[in-house]
């Protein structure tokens, strides 16, 4: 397989809870600027990936580079900085505050202040906050969340909240996007809206997206390269058509429960 | 009600002391979900600090300047000292401690709070000591009511260090990072946020009200001691309590009502009861609204 230069590299990762080997041996190669898709049954620690990969888990062994450089042992704030962003299968927006307030959170932390200036702040701090808070207005702009700029984000419909969750992500400038179930709970009609979104991130903003998905015809409709994940393997990896084909593939998902949509 | 509106008057600019030890309570609550028992302590800390700067600033060459001056500096001082104060110790007692089950936090804050007691006695001496008198106390009256200078310096220090903590924490950045931290450490964690700086930041910002407080105090009630922490930090974190904990506007009310319900049973029953009246409240507050004034219920995840 020809790949491109890799933005996020997996060797050989390893991590268990206990007894329970989480993942086991996962190598997986992420080119810059690719839309790639991670697949695999309920518990095939497609989760756990991205946690070990944005520093909220550290592997027991094995590489995690990003961009050429070990990411392993950073924490999330650190990892976050270097250019990863993510969002959540279950919502994590701070609810009680509002949209607004959400990206300004996010974006903040890009502009270093030492404790004593946030105390001692002067003009430079209100012009700092005026560039802010326009750049905060053009995520939401970006994806359609202006209306709702002053609405708690606890109180915004749920399809609002995960745009709002991926304008977050975005607004601490990444060059990596993963996105965790981004379609879970929408409508087929805000699915393909949501598809349009993914690729326009890769084509207006040149970001890789890593994207966990259970929606198949969300995965096969925007990804360019699918990984499957099983038991904490990586059981395939290719094209999405050849992926629909994969033996093993169709193994993992009929040995399981029936699949939900 | 001339008595009553004078014991109100006394018993808001108490209760504006308690409101500003509680605010240190009610946000590394917010923040650590940590009952930060030694904070009460830090409060006699800021004291005793500004006991030693106001000798210092009386007796040096700065004692022909304005007393109003002397006050600003030991205010500054002591709050800048306790800031310290409440970095080392989050750093160094608390920070281990993060990924730890919570009580071995609360059970570190009782130690803390213990060893800054007998800290207390072995370098500032236990007997009470008389605060420099840094203002000369003058009555005023409007219309029934007499209150001192030193009432409404307490008043306005505490206005005007509570709409500065309002600014920060709704304006700033760092106020952004602190409420998003208090939401959720992971989320913020994961977006940016370098989470154990908010945090630092929330114990300096409380150690240095707290530290306002023991100046305030001082003023107010010129007796110092190394153990005066104990009984204000229990009121302060009653009031923290009572207007719901982790909410900053109700730790300012809770502060409030529970000065004057102080002075009110001094006045009308019985100056024995000043302290037992915290924990009828606290009893009340638990019984029939757990939440406090202002909380919300905490609903589990399902």
């Amino acid at each position: 397989m020809n790949q491109s230069p890799a933005i996020l590299e997996f060797r050989n990762a390893c991590l268990a809870f206990g007894g329970l080997r989480a993942i086991q041996n996962v190598s997986l190669h992420v080119g810059r600027g690719e839309l790639v898709g991670l697949i695999g049954p309920n518990g095939a620690g497609k989760t756990t990936l991205f946690n070990m990969a944005t520093g909220v888990y550290t592997p027991d062994s094995g590489e995690i580079l990003f961009e050429g450089n070990g990411i392993g042992s950073l924490a999330p704030h650190q990892i976050n900085r270097l250019g990863i962003a993510r969002t959540f299968q279950n919502i994590r927006l701070w609810g009680q505050m509002t949209v607004l307030d959400n990206i300004r959170a996010a974006m903040h932390q890009r502009v270093s202040t030492a404790l004593w200036q946030v105390v001692a702040s002067g003009s430079a701090h209100a012009i700092d906050e005026e560039r802010l808070l326009e750049e905060a207005r053009e995520f939401l702009a970006y994806l359609d969340l202006t209306r709702f700029e002053l609405e708690y984000a606890k109180n915004l419909p749920y399809g609002e909240q995960r745009r709002l969750e991926i304008a977050r992500a975005l607004a601490t400038h990444p060059k990596l996007i993963l996105l965790d179930e981004p379609a879970a709970g929408m409508n087929t009609g805000e699915k393909v809206k949501l598809m349009d979104l993914i690729r326009r991130l890769q084509s207006e903003r040149h970001l890789t997206v890593l994207l966990i998905e259970h929606d198949m015809k969300v995965v096969m409709g925007v990804c360019e390269r699918v990984a499957v994940l099983d038991h904490g393997e990586k059981i395939a990896e290719g094209r999405p058509e050849e992926i629909q084909r994969h033996p093993q593939v169709i193994e993992a998902y009929l040995g399981e429960a029936p699949a939900t949509t | 009600m001339s008595q009553f509106v004078q014991q109100l008057v006394n018993g808001l600019s108490l209760g504006a002391i308690y409101a500003l030890i509680a605010l240190g309570y009610t946000m590394v609550y917010g923040i650590l979900r940590l009952i930060n028992f030694a904070h009460g302590d830090v409060y006699m800390v800021g004291a005793f600090v500004g006991y030693y700067l106001g000798r210092l600033v009386s007796a040096g060459a700065a004692s022909s300047s304005p007393s109003v001056v002397n006050f600003f500096l030991v205010l500054g001082g002591s709050m800048a000292a306790c800031a310290l104060l409440g970095w080392v110790l989050e750093r160094s007692a608390y920070r281990p401690l993060r990924k730890a089950p919570r009580l071995n936090a609360l059970i570190t804050a009782i130690g803390i709070s213990l060893l800054l007691e007998n800290l207390g006695q072995l370098v500032f001496g236990a007997d009470p000591k008389d605060f420099p008198t840094l203002v000369e106390r003058t009555s005023l009256s409007v219309g029934i009511v007499t209150f001192s200078n030193i009432q409404l310096i307490v008043i306005v220090t505490a206005i005007v260090l509570m709409l500065g903590l309002q600014y920060i924490v709704h304006r700033t950045k760092m106020g952004t990072a602190m409420r998003a931290v208090s939401f959720s450490h992971d989320a913020s964690g994961l977006m940016g946020i370098n989470i154990h700086r908010v945090i630092s930041f929330t114990f300096v910002l409380g150690s240095a009200l707290a530290a306002a407080a023991g100046i305030l105090v001082g003023l107010y009630n010129p007796k110092i001691d190394p153990l005066m922490g104990i009984m204000p930090g229990l009121k302060a974190f009653v009031a923290a309590v009572l207007g719901g904990i982790g909410n900053i506007p109700g730790a300012i009310v809770g502060g409030l009502i529970m000065g004057v319900a102080e002075t009110l049973t001094v006045g009308y029953l019985s100056s024995t009861y000043r302290d037992a009246i915290t924990f009828v409240i606290l009893v009340a507050v638990l019984l029939f609204r757990p939440t406090g004034l202002f909380g919300t219920t905490a609903r589990a995840k399902v």
